[in-house]
């Protein structure tokens, strides 16, 4: 079994709203991943999986409880865990008034990377994800399609052990969406560890190594899609995620 | 691969914001081309208009009638026969031949039918009748008043059996014994302080709102949030854009002001036919002034940016900046009233405190020790601005716009997010 890339234990997080008081987003959220698989985070709107996945990219601060990627711990160094991390999700946008080869510089420079190294990278990233066509071009002005790539290129730029994808087909046509899978499937190959959530199932099916169900802020197991099967006694993801629910 | 340091980070994100910012037509037209274009433009209105009014004022025909008694008088001869005791005005004088009434002559005042009545009061003297409501009869009384007070000398000489023939014409020159750099300085120390406080607040309210609540609009809060770098660095490059923003504009707006306005001075002493008037900014004043002004630009730019970032859309934060705004210039007027100098109990109000050291350093009346109290004080007051920009501009809650409402306590209370 390979490395650990990513850890949590019992993951808390409580909002503090004005309206309705403490709302406890996390109560609880136990995760291990390892480098070269795909991990689903499955589970309906507003489960937590944008909250689990905002705290390992430091976006948020747990409540309570410990988060560990890639052997950095998340509270302790938010800007190591950053500069390991690629975090991509539909709200991730581009700056609208750069171009996509000024964003992929501006966040080289931010990762370190300078000079001819830097202006390699980036025309490597132009090339993969065939920007080409538009990489002068200000971003504003560019399709959803092309979009998506150039904020592929902008999380890989620095090629980061673990990447992080909060429901990366939203928004997507059949071919991005297909680009996107195959994307997937290629960092892990690469050997990266790929933790993405989505609440379409057959995306979760298509894709994942093994799957963790979240529903409430609760974390309800995890598992190949097999061992879900046998622990829940069904065929399919859906009945497979409504089983878990009600054993819970 | 390492990252960058605080202060580089800060440098690489200013410098984006500035790039990006300078692509934003609104910037562009806010920070760049209406302080280059507005002045010249507005000045040259301005000075057409007064050539207009001048001119207008000239050509004006005003109409006087009489109440005074018996024979057409010396008095009405004055007014409507110059001569060379009593030199022609510009303009010509109606001449109602037959006697008006008093209150005939007050209803046609009021109806705008007559400009200017002559009536001989029971105590001796001339009352002279106008409505004060209307620029044609305030005109003929100003010019019966000049025509008569010159018939009064002479009238004067008369009775005191000398030969108005013999008197000698004089005339008053005035020497103003300060220089045409202090006259200047006392000319801009009444507008430029406020110009000064006025264009940091413009220069730096679209920058602060694109740079927080844009952010969030625009989707690229939590983009930023990613950067591999301290947060207090990205912080702080936006600050230094905010800051840079407000100086270009500030500069670029001062200095359109000061050339326009020397021009449509020198057009306005022409057009009046005093060409011996000189403009002399006060240039030695701006690098004594600078270091107060720059700390005031930098407070101003921080609290700006707490404030934009408490909301969550462009709009939300035009109208949270909009009360800023109001607080900021109304100390800025009040300071620049005349007669209002630099004391030590205002060299501590901020803001006033500002405008109110600029003015004193114009007219080079400000006392160091008050100079020094405004000093200290402004790097408090700039300390505690970019405390509350930092500890906003780190809360979680603001930092991806929630939506949630708006409680300003709660969110100071409230944790903030990694660093």
């Amino acid at each position: 079994m390979s490395e650990l890339a990513l850890r949590t234990r019992d993951l808390r997080k409580v909002f503090h709203d004005p309206e309705r008081g403490s709302v406890e987003a996390l109560r609880g959220v136990d995760l291990e991943c390892r480098y070269g698989e795909i991990y689903g985070l499955l589970g309906p709107n507003g489960a937590g999986k944008t909250t689990t996945l905002r705290i390992l990219a430091t976006i948020l601060a747990p409540t309570s409880g410990e988060a560990e990627l890639a052997g950095v711990d998340v509270a302790r160094d938010p800007l190591e865990v950053r500069r390991r991390l690629g975090f991509l999700s539909a709200s991730t946008g581009l700056y609208a008034r750069l171009t996509p080869r000024e964003t992929l510089r501006y966040f080289g420079t931010m990762h370190g990377l300078v000079g001819d190294a830097l202006e390699q990278r980036i025309e490597e990233l132009v090339e993969t994800f065939e920007i080409t066509a538009f990489a002068d071009q200000r971003c504003q002005g560019l399709s959803s399609g092309q979009r998506q790539r150039v904020s592929i290129a902008r999380a890989v730029l620095h090629d980061p052990t673990v990447l992080i994808l909060d429901e990366p087909t939203t928004g997507l046509d059949i071919l991005g969406t297909s680009d996107m899978m195959a994307f997937i499937d290629a960092r892990r190959d690469a050997g990266r560890l790929i933790l993405f959530s989505t609440h379409i199932l057959s995306e979760a099916e298509r894709l994942c190594d093994r799957i963790g169900v979240i529903h409430r802020g609760r974390f309800l197991g995890a598992g190949t899609l097999e061992e879900l099967r046998e622990r829940t006694q069904r065929e399919y993801l859906d009945e497979i995620f409504r089983a878990l629910v009600e054993e819970a | 691969m390492g990252g960058r340091g605080l202060a580089g980070t800060a440098l690489a994100v200013a410098g984006k914001e500035i790039r990006t910012g300078l692509r934003d037509r609104q910037a562009v037209v806010y920070t760049v081309l209406l302080p280059l274009a507005m002045y010249p433009v507005l000045f040259w209105v301005m000075l057409q208009g007064f050539l207009v009014m001048q001119g207008e004022r000239e050509r004006t025909e005003v109409r006087l009638a009489s109440g005074l008694a018996g024979e057409r008088s010396r008095v009405e001869e004055a007014l409507i026969e110059p001569s060379a005791e009593v030199p022609a005005g510009p303009a010509t004088l109606d001449w109602h031949e037959q006697p008006w009434t008093r209150d005939d002559a007050t209803e046609a005042l009021r109806a705008a039918e007559l400009d200017g009545y002559l009536a001989q009061p029971e105590d001796g003297g001339i009352e002279i009748l106008f409505d004060g409501s209307k620029s044609r009869s305030a005109l003929a009384s100003e010019r019966a008043e000049q025509r008569l007070s010159n018939l009064v000398t002479v009238l004067r000489v008369e009775a005191a059996g000398g030969d108005p023939d013999a008197l000698l014409p004089y005339t008053v020159d005035y020497v103003d014994v300060a220089s045409s750099e202090e006259q200047s300085a006392f000319v801009l120390s009444l507008l430029l302080p406020m110009m000064f406080c006025v264009m940091v607040v413009l220069g730096a309210f679209f920058p602060a709102i694109d740079l927080t609540a844009g952010e969030k609009e625009r989707g690229t809060a939590e983009t930023t949030l990613l950067l591999p770098v301290p947060r207090l660095g990205v912080l702080l490059g936006k600050l230094l854009a905010v800051c840079a923003f407000a100086l270009a504009a500030t500069v670029l707006n001062l200095a359109g002001l000061l050339v326009a306005g020397e021009h449509l001075l020198a057009g306005m002493a022409q057009a009046g036919g005093d060409a011996g008037i000189a403009f002399d900014i006060p240039w030695g004043a701006f690098p004594r002034a600078a270091p107060l002004l720059l700390i005031f630009l930098v407070s101003t730019s921080a609290l700006l940016l707490a404030v934009a970032s408490l909301a969550n859309t462009f709009k939300q934060g035009q109208s949270l900046l909009g009360g800023v705004q109001m607080l900021i210039l109304v100390p800025t007027v009040l300071a620049s009233l005349p007669g209002i100098e630099l004391t030590p109990a205002l060299a501590l109000v901020p803001v006033a405190q500002t405008a109110l050291a600029f003015k004193g350093i114009l007219q080079s009346n400000a006392a160091t020790l008050d100079l020094m109290l405004v000093a200290g004080s402004q790097l408090v007051y700039t300390a505690l601005a970019l405390a509350l920009a930092l500890r906003l501009g780190r809360s979680e809650a603001l930092s991806l716009g929630s939506g949630e409402p708006l409680r300003l306590p709660a969110l100071l209370r409230g944790g903030g997010a990694p660093k």
